[in-house]
């Protein structure tokens, strides 16, 4: 049980495009334990969206080591998954709700344990009765619902999630963080996510990365600062967003990426 | 609301008006009009005339039945054709690389030009006139395929390696799904130029089917006969574009539009 999800000792990555090679991870150290929510903030273009492909296996590293479970990270591993921050391009729109949630799992399980395993994955996400929908009929809130039952389904052991209610409105984005935060009281999951607010990284986190650097001027992005939450769970919108520490977390947060010029 | 109200909602009646406007301004032309002298304008009464002629002759469904059957041999094949090669050029990039500027050379030959070529080589066959079709009918569908699966965007494939998916569980359950509409335009195209290439080769190629009655009518001066056919075969394209309609909308769901 003590042994990390997550191991990154001086990860680089590298990518091309057709103006060349760039440097836009280095150095990146961090250790993830099972059953962590870890929040990773950091100004546009800093590298984020490229760290978590990398978590996923999505993108190969350059330089260092990532492991997983002690396991070198090839390519998309068993038992993690990744909500993508574009639900329109991430779900299938001439499917259901039902059948896009049961994309992953067809022909791995029995049909009946699939339609059990379906249905439970989207009353965690609060869509019962929207299981015959298409994707058309339903607001950007609810599709992104969508994706997150479609990884929950899996019951995986990692749960990536790039900006994943980076396109909500303040209202809905509340209300997916806590029913965000139930399903991890309820499924032991480790949950990575990427986001540039601030306070809905202190607010789910355990622990946050803060993520700097200016790939275009070059510096590559690397972590400039751990800051450990320690809220009490379960959280609240109100009370929790009201206590001293979670004002003084933000304030170091908005800080340490240079909210506020000085 | 009961049915004959629901039908009565649905009929075009602004449409029908034009329609039974041009029959009544076409028969006044053709009888006491400017067009009154030429033979070749029959009037309405003389074309339904010679609706009648070729009915009584039994030379009206036999004709259809065979361009129609032709017709959809050689869409299936052009679809069938234009799908694999379209989908191909879509997934690989190296294979779009070799082939894609001898596939854009080829298209661009109109099908008419081959006809006679492809009559010395083959002969006067129905095989000649399907084989005319079946490549007239695979470019639309070959195009359409090869775009539509390009234009997919990247997340969706990996979405499927996420789940560890292998390639061809991805081409199956993600690729080709997302390409269906663009497969659907491209079948609806290559259907509709199917039994245009068929009309045509049966003038050139083929002496049968309606495309051959139409050019019999014609040099026999029948006028009233060959307006008659001019009529069947709007008919018969308009049957084509609803029967594959109604076929796209079965195969495309609801959601995706
Ligand atoms: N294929 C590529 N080749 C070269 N550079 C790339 C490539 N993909 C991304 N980059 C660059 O890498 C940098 C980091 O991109 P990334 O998408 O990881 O940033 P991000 O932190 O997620 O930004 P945002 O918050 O805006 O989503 C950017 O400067 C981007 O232009
Ligand atoms: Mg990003």
């Amino acid at each position: 049980m003590n042994q990390p999800m997550y191991e990154l000792k001086n990860v680089a990555v590298d990518l091309s495009n057709a103006a060349g090679t760039r440097r836009i991870l280095e150095d990146v150290s961090m250790t993830v334990m099972p059953n962590e929510v870890v929040g990773i903030v950091g100004r546009s273009g800093t590298g984020k969206t490229t760290l978590m492909r990398a978590l996923g296996g999505l993108t190969p590293i350059t330089e260092g080591s990532l492991t997983l479970q002690g396991k070198a990270v090839t390519g998309p591993a068993d038992g993690v998954v990744t909500v993508f921050q574009d639900y329109g391009n991430a779900l299938l729109p001439w499917r259901t709700v039902a059948k896009n949630v049961a994309l992953p799992l067809e022909g791995k399980v029995a049909r009946s344990e699939l339609r059990d395993r379906v249905s439970t994955a989207i009353e965690m996400v609060q869509l019962k009765g929207r299981e015959n929908d298409y994707l058309s009929s339903l607001s950007g809130g609810m599709q992104q619902r969508v994706q997150i039952a479609r990884a929950l389904v899996l019951n995986p052991r990692v749960v990536l999630m790039d900006e994943p209610f980076g396109a909500l409105d303040a209202l809905t984005k509340a209300s997916l963080q806590d029913v965000l935060l139930g399903l991890h009281e309820q499924n032991q999951a480790t949950i990575i996510f990427i986001t540039h607010d601030l306070e809905e990284a202190i607010y789910l986190s355990d622990r946050t990365f803060v993520i700097s650097g200016n790939v275009s001027s070059g510096q590559p992005g690397h972590l400039s600062m751990e800051v450990p939450v320690a809220l009490p769970r379960p959280r609240n919108q109100l009370t929790t967003r009201e206590m001293p520490e979670y004002i003084a977390l933000r304030h170091r947060l908005a800080e340490a990426i240079d909210l506020v010029p000085a | 609301m009961s049915a004959l109200a629901s039908v009565g909602r649905r009929v075009n009646w602004p449409g029908i008006a034009v329609i039974a406007a041009v029959i009544v301004i076409w028969q006044i032309g053709a009888t006491v009009g400017p067009l009154a002298d030429m033979s070749s304008v029959p009037s309405v009464t003389e074309t339904v005339k010679g609706f009648g002629d070729l009915w009584a002759a039994n030379e009206l469904i036999p004709p259809v039945l065979y361009t129609l059957g032709v017709a959809l041999l050689s869409a299936a094949i052009g679809i069938v054709a234009g799908g694999l090669i379209g989908t191909l050029l879509g997934l690989f990039a190296p294979f779009r690389l070799f082939t894609q500027s001898s596939f854009d050379v080829l298209r661009t030959i109109p099908i008419t030009a081959i006809m006679p070529v492809l009559l010395l080589l083959l002969g006067a066959e129905a095989r000649t006139e399907i084989i005319a079709a079946s490549v007239a009918s695979t470019w639309p569908m070959l195009v359409n395929t090869a775009d539509g699966i390009r234009s997919i965007h990247p997340r969706l494939d990996e979405v499927g390696r996420m789940f560890g998916f292998s390639r061809l569980k991805r081409v199956f359950k993600l690729t080709i799904p997302a390409a269906m509409p663009s497969l659907l335009v491209g079948g609806r195209l290559a259907a509709v130029t199917s039994l245009i290439a068929v009309i045509i080769a049966e003038m050139i190629i083929a002496p049968e089917g309606i495309g051959w009655a139409l050019l019999t009518a014609q040099q026999a001066l029948q006028s009233g006969q060959m307006w008659a056919l001019v009529v069947v075969c709007g008919w018969l394209g308009w049957l084509f574009s609803l029967g594959l309609t109604a076929l796209v909308n079965r195969l495309q769901p609801g959601g995706v539009k």
